[in-house]
């Protein structure tokens, strides 16, 4: 099974690490989740997921 | 404050976070406005680039912890959404250090 696994600090800092992929797959599939996140920054994350109707 | 993060996670404005200017000690400060427990001022959150403005004078104003508390609630609730957009299977787990581990089945669950 492949697996993403997201582990968020109590700081609120996040790693992301990826199980059972082959090659250049787990690149891949963490890029498309990262993105999703924006896991680069907290102040990058706050910008890309709080957004006013 | 859980239930808080569902509801900004579903693009709710829910009665605890205000879009509005404020005025924190030192300065003015536009954005989304979050209550935090027994903060002196809000922590505002400037929409277009996520920068935070807040004042808590060092923790005397306001517990770091609660604003922590805050940041990692946010990201595991965005981190669930976005998964289970993608159609993944999340499972969340509390560690001992109090870190939060989201496992996210590819593909969802076998």
């Amino acid at each position: 099974m492949k697996i993403i696994e997201v582990t968020v600090d109590p700081q609120g800092k996040t790693k992301v690490e990826t199980k059972g992929f082959s090659g250049s797959e787990c690149v891949d599939a963490s890029r498309a989740l990262e993105q999703a996140l924006v896991f680069k920054s907290r102040n990058e994350r706050l910008a890309s997921f709080i957004r006013m109707r | 404050m859980r239930r808080l993060f569902s509801w900004l996670a579903e693009e709710e404005i829910c009665q605890h976070a205000v879009h509005s200017e404020f005025k924190l000690f030192t300065k003015q400060a536009t954005g989304l406005g979050v209550r935090l427990n027994e903060w002196r001022y809000p922590v505002v959150i400037d929409l277009p680039t996520g920068q935070l403005s807040y004042d808590n004078y060092q923790g005397k104003w306001g517990n770091p912890n609660e604003l922590n508390g805050f940041l990692q609630a946010y990201a595991v609730e965005k981190a669930s959404l976005e998964a289970r957009k993608l159609g993944h299977t999340v499972v969340e787990k509390s560690l001992d250090d109090g870190s939060i581990r989201l496992s996210v089945m590819v593909g969802g669950a076998a």
